[in-house]
């Protein structure tokens, strides 16, 4: 009974690591999208200027 | 040609394969769990602890799953040439990374209230730190090379000859083992019933459905990123030549 | 045959040019000799704490000091921009990583010819067994083998001398703990037949590394 605190924590472990990942990927898409919709914008303003 | 890759990034709930695929995980993980503290039973001689092992020994199947698919896709580039194989061999590296790092953390916490030390050189568990290093050479060898073919190239090869070794490692480390054996550990000292196989066997499906999510999600990113730089070339082409 | 002679012509070149400095042979035996005072320092190695400990000692001290050998033998090659030469001529790849594994392994056991007596010596244990020899000369052949074939990838990175033992060690541990094992089953008097599964492993390790730095040495080398 006094080994609950390991199993506990073993299973913090699981789900932390897990997340960490998750949110990792998550934020890296995030930072994606920003890049993505800045260079739409740039061209279309580019676009539009050569016309 | 890379917009694709570029709109389906932006919108991810258009992802109709990667939202089937983390709904499944979902279910499973939650059904494993709930089958290791439910279902399962109290084992007899380490109590409750004992719990740590499906989830830890589900982790290291991925872990060298993870491995063994970098293996595969490393060989595949080598052997075709193109970036999806690559970008499907560092993905699963990073994947497979995080879950042989589960792996050694909570075989470390099992070890200490059942065995008395945090680290007792178990072969399955010194294995799995094998591995775990291994994974990160992977990671530093690909950091320490500017040129993304030639990464791609070498990151294969190394993944080739790494995992290779590792069966040799194991056989290894278990005689090495067999012949000192700890006078504390002994065996595994466990008993396994047929809930407990059931349970064990949830477990690692449910994390195998886990690993597919995620390596699904970090391929896409990778693509998605490729398609940006891509995009970011053609800019500066155009730029160029008006 | 020709390919043994494109083997050999690689190897003495190699040969020949360490001959020549001999700057990696006494850096390998300063290094060598160095670890194996740390060590005895570090974990005081005396009487039979020293005996158990030699075989592992010996192939930590090897393992380190190939390390530095194995990239500056590759190092070697590319700042003279002989790597090119070599490409350029009509030499088979397989031919090249051969020549350079084998000149590697002969380095590694020159340092070792001097390393078995000393360490005989110093901690009392009888080294100088065929056995030993055996198990030396194989754990060393691999070592160099997968040495190579790494070091040929290290020497392309940015921070080389750092990568070679990083990416080396974890892959070395079948061949090192076969070795150490067997060496120290050996020293303490088994027949070799006891010492049978580790030298099987070492077959087993050693044909497995070349067998894979073949097939893949080319994609290693092309530009």
């Amino acid at each position: 009974m006094s080994n609950l605190p390991y199993l506990v924590c073993a299973y913090i472990v699981f789900w932390a690591l897990t997340f960490a990942l998750v949110f990792s990927i998550w934020l890296r898409q995030r930072r994606l999208e920003r890049e993505i919709a800045a260079l739409a914008a740039v061209l279309a303003e580019e676009s539009g200027v050569t016309r | 040609m890379g917009n694709e890759n570029v709109e389906r990034v932006r919108r991810p709930w258009q992802d109709a394969s990667g939202i089937a695929l983390a709904a499944l995980s979902g279910v499973a993980m939650c059904g494993a769990l709930g089958m290791v503290f439910l279902y399962a039973p109290r084992e007899v001689t380490m109590g409750d602890v004992q719990r740590i092992f499906y989830f830890h020994v589900a982790s290291a199947w991925v872990g060298f799953f993870a491995f063994f698919v970098t293996f595969l896709a490393g060989v595949g580039y080598l052997v075709r040439g193109e970036r999806s194989w690559d970008i499907l061999a560092l993905s699963s590296v990073e994947i497979g990374l995080t879950f042989i790092t589960m792996t050694v953390v909570t075989g470390s916490l099992w070890a200490r209230p059942v065995w008395g030390s945090y680290w007792t050189w178990e072969p399955r568990l010194t294995i799995s730190a094998v591995q775990l290093l291994i994974y990160v050479a992977y990671r530093m060898l690909r950091a320490a090379i500017d040129s993304p073919e030639r990464r791609a190239r070498f990151a294969a090869v190394y993944g080739s000859v790494a995992f290779v070794t590792v069966p040799l490692s194991w056989f290894a480390i278990r005689w090495w083992r067999t012949i000192h054996p700890d006078v504390l550990t002994g065996g595994e000292g466990m008993t396994i019933t047929p809930r407990m196989s059931h349970t064990l066997l949830v477990s690692l499906a449910a994390f195998t459905l886990l690993y597919a999510t995620l390596l699904w999600q970090r391929v896409r990113l990778e693509r998605a990123a490729d398609a940006l730089a891509h995009l970011r070339a053609r800019l500066e082409v155009n730029r160029l030549s008006s | 045959m020709r390919f043994f002679l494109k083997v050999w012509a690689i190897l003495v070149k190699d040969m020949a040019a360490e001959l020549h400095t001999r700057e990696m042979i006494s850096a390998m035996l300063v290094f060598s000799i160095l670890a194996l005072l740390i060590f005895s320092f570090a974990l005081d190695l005396r009487g039979a704490t020293a005996r158990a400990a030699a075989p592992g000692v010996l192939w930590a001290t090897v393992a380190f000091a190939g390390t530095l050998g194995l990239s500056r033998s590759l190092a070697r090659e590319q700042q003279a921009g002989c790597m090119d030469g070599l490409l350029l001529a009509p030499v088979d790849r397989s031919a090249i990583f051969f020549g350079k594994a084998l000149g590697n392994a002969i380095l590694m056991g020159l340092v070792e010819v001097v390393l078995l007596p000393l360490f005989s010596a110093l901690f009392g244990v009888p080294l100088l067994r065929p056995g030993v020899l055996l198990v030396t000369a194989l754990g060393t052949l691999g070592y160099a083998a997968v040495g190579t074939l790494l070091a040929a990838i290290a020497v392309n990175t940015r921070a080389r001398e750092v990568m070679l033992p990083i990416m080396l060690l974890p892959l070395a541990i079948p061949a090192l703990i076969a070795s150490v094992r067997a060496t120290g089953v050996l020293v303490e008097g088994g027949a070799l037949g006891y010492a049978m599964g580790w030298v099987r492993l070492l077959v087993v390790y050693d044909l497995v590394i070349v067998a894979v730095a073949l097939l893949t040495f080319g994609y290693v080398l092309e530009e």
